[in-house]
């Protein structure tokens, strides 16, 4: 920001200062703006201020809650600043001036001690401006200090206020105070006791011509950005053609931009068109000559437009934040270049505008590509054609000599078929002998089932049977016929073991024996016993079954136990007997003649019972 | 091709309809009257792309208004001392 700033200011119009202070009017009034006209005109101050004095209110005006002594230097100030100012009185405020002095403390000759005075000026200071707007120029800005806070001076021709800006306030502030500089403040007025002191602390402060200008470009800001123009629901923007036909550019004829712009374009492309249409940049009217010059460019066939201008103060820059302007480039059918200003400047144009270049040099290199870059571009493009085609007929070359090799060397493919050939032949043989083998198998299988039911194997099957059948029976006979005849010899020892004859034999054994004992003994009884003993050899003889037998009778047994066949009804058709008869004279079975004999008949004693 | 859309045709159009072009050659998986048929494609868009880049016709002109009427004007450059627009018969000298 520069210096001297109510200068160009004055050229801002009146419109913005008007919207800046009719702002203001939410602050504490001034009171000298109560009589002034709208017009600039100096009201005569309703005291008279010591000029450059310490900034102590004004003795005459101490209304408890409105005095504000400080606004009326202000006023006197006004032929300084710049004239043009709307000062909007408020009726309001005129009705608390005239009602103040009548709660104005009445003079008393009350003595105070200091710090008694000083609180009642701080509370009544402190009280009254809570929220006060004041403008004038910076002085004695030396810049923050250690803890970031700021603290200069605002003054005017009549009158210095000591101005603090903390450091959480002086962080917002986003441009640069500089000596000199005409800004407003807001703030509230805050006494400091021990040194008796008052200074403005500053909440909020604008740089006064562009603070002014920062408002209507927020306000049209707003405004576009609700139409859709500018901001997150604008069209889309369009993109610039890459090889433009004929670029418009809306500038200053005289401007040293356009021989930039012309110089840099033709540099990257030497045959480009352009077709230059004129129109102020600054200035009043310009906004006006910017939107015709665009309107005659839409009726070419121009297919960019760079709207440019150089660098500029704020204001410089204003034309291209004018609604005019910026509907104009909305609308406009083709895409759009804003170039305006230096690189950190923003306009409203700008954001409307389908491409923001920074600088208008920046401008000419965005709208015009370099001639020889889109030549190497084809000749790439070209080359790159000619490579892939080569790329193509290469490979179809190899698969065509891969397939005249294998035509050319047949050999191998035949040799490959032939071993294939063998191979198959092998499997084939393999394959059917085992499938005969099989077949041979299952037919010898079906043939033994067959040969199962044919009559000679049947009755051969039956001959065996009945053939094994006999020798079971003949082995059973055989073995019966052993056993039996076991049982006989068994028998028959039993039976001469029970024989009388051996019986005899010991009698007789005995009757040696006795007869020795009866010669040993004595031979006393021996008569009597020998006579006793004869009679019982006698009657003994006369009892065995021998003597019996001998007389012709024969006594059976059975063939296979043995036993004696003592009755009749013992035998049965078929039962093997052995018959004995004893000779005449025997002494033991022994000495029996045998027969054996079956029986073929049985008759019994019909009368038994 | 059809000749009557590619006058129409801007630059961007042809370098990107080129860059197709390569892009399937160069994948390689056309048939050979294909290879052929997209190469000549691509022959006849970098022919008109340089057509393109050889068409431009120097011309900084300046369009004035004057009682009414749009005239263009040719436009002396600094940046080219005495190189004035190729003056390609629309231009009427009106000295102002």
């Amino acid at each position: 920001m520069r210096k001297g700033r109510p200068a160009s200011a004055s050229a801002l119009g009146r419109i913005e200062q008007g919207d800046l202070f009719a702002q203001a009017e939410s602050a504490p009034v001034r009171p000298g703006s109560a009589e002034a006209p709208p017009v600039p005109a100096a009201p005569p101050p309703p005291v008279e201020l010591p000029r450059g004095g310490a900034p102590v209110p004004a003795p005459e005006a101490p209304g408890r809650r409105r005095p504000v002594p400080a606004p009326a230097p202000e006023v006197r100030a006004a032929p300084v600043a710049p004239p043009p100012r709307v000062l909007r009185p408020s009726p309001e405020a005129m009705q608390r001036v005239d009602v103040e002095p009548t709660r104005a403390r009445p003079l008393e000759p009350t003595v105070f001690t200091v710090s008694e005075l000083t609180e009642l000026v701080k509370g009544t200071l402190e009280s009254s401006f809570r929220k006060v707007l004041v403008r004038g120029e910076v002085s004695g800005f030396r810049g923050p200090n250690a803890t970031g806070h700021l603290y200069f001076s605002l003054k005017d021709a009549g009158a210095t206020l000591d101005v603090k800006i903390w450091a959480s306030a002086a962080r917002n502030v986003r441009f640069r105070l500089e000596e000199g500089l005409e800004v407003l403040a807001e703030g509230y007025l805050d006494v400091y006791a021990r040194a008796g002191r008052y200074s403005l602390i500053v909440q909020r402060i604008e740089p006064a011509g562009a603070g002014a200008l920062a408002l209507a470009f927020a306000q049209l800001k707003e405004r576009l950005t609700a139409e859709g123009l500018m901001g997150e629901r604008r069209r889309p923007p369009r993109a610039l053609p890459r090889l433009p036909h004929r670029i418009g550019i809306v500038t200053s004829r005289t401007g040293a931009v356009l021989q930039d712009f012309l110089r840099i374009v033709l540099r990257r492309h030497p045959r480009a068109s352009i077709l230059l249409c004129h129109a102020r940049v600054q200035g009043p009217g310009a906004a006006e000559e910017v939107v015709r010059a665009l309107g005659r460019l839409s009726r070419t066939d121009v297919d960019v437009v760079v709207v440019a201008r150089g660098g500029g103060s704020a204001e410089d820059l204003w034309t291209f934040n004018e609604e005019v302007v910026a509907r104009a480039i909305a609308a406009f059918p083709v895409p759009v270049v804003s170039a305006v200003g230096h690189e950190t400047d923003v306009t409203i144009a700008d954001f409307v505008a389908d491409v923001r270049a920074p600088t208008p040099s920046a401008a000419a290199e965005l709208v015009v590509p370099v001639l020889a870059e889109l030549e190497a571009e084809m000749a790439q493009g070209r080359l790159r054609l000619r490579r892939a085609l080569q790329a193509a007929l290469a490979e179809r070359r190899h698969a065509l000599a891969e397939l005249r090799r294998q035509l050319e060397s047949p050999r191998h493919a035949v040799a490959d078929l032939r071993q294939e050939l063998v191979t198959l032949e092998d499997r084939l043989e393999a394959s059917t002998r085992r499938a005969v083998r099989a077949y041979g198998e299952a037919v010898r299988r079906l043939r033994e089932r067959l040969d199962r039911f044919r009559p000679e194997v049947l009755l051969a099957q039956r001959r065996q049977v009945v053939h094994a059948l006999r020798g079971r029976m003949v082995q059973a006979v055989q073995r019966r016929l052993v056993r039996e005849r076991e049982a006989l010899v068994r028998g028959r020892r039993a039976l001469e073991r029970r024989s009388p004859v051996a019986s005899l034999a010991e009698g007789h054994r005995q009757l040696a024996s006795l007869r020795a004992q009866l010669q040993a003994a004595g031979l006393a009884r021996v008569g009597t016993e020998r006579q006793r003993l004869y009679g019982a050899a006698a009657k003994l003889d006369a009892l065995s079954p021998l003597k019996v037998m001998a007389r012709g009778y024969a006594v059976a047994y059975r063939l296979d136990t043995g036993a004696l066949l003592a009755r009749a009804e013992e035998a049965a058709v078929g039962l093997a007997l052995q018959l004995r008869w004893a000779p005449p004279g025997s002494r033991s079975l022994a000495e029996c003649g045998e027969v054996d004999a079956t029986v073929t008949h049985v008759r019994l004693p019909s009368t038994q019972g | 091709m059809a000749t009557s859309t590619e006058k129409a045709q801007p630059y961007s159009e042809v370098v990107e309809r080129l860059e197709d072009v390569v892009k399937k050659l160069e994948t390689g998986q056309l048939s050979l009257e294909d290879t052929l048929a997209e190469f000549e494609k691509g022959i006849r868009l970098v022919q008109r792309g340089e057509e393109l880049l050889n068409q431009a016709d120097k011309r900084v002109q300046e369009l004035l208004e004057h009682q009414g009427q749009e005239r263009t004007v040719p436009l002396e450059t600094k940046a080219a001392p005495g190189r004035l627009a190729a003056a390609a018969g629309e231009d009427e000298d009106i000295p102002f």
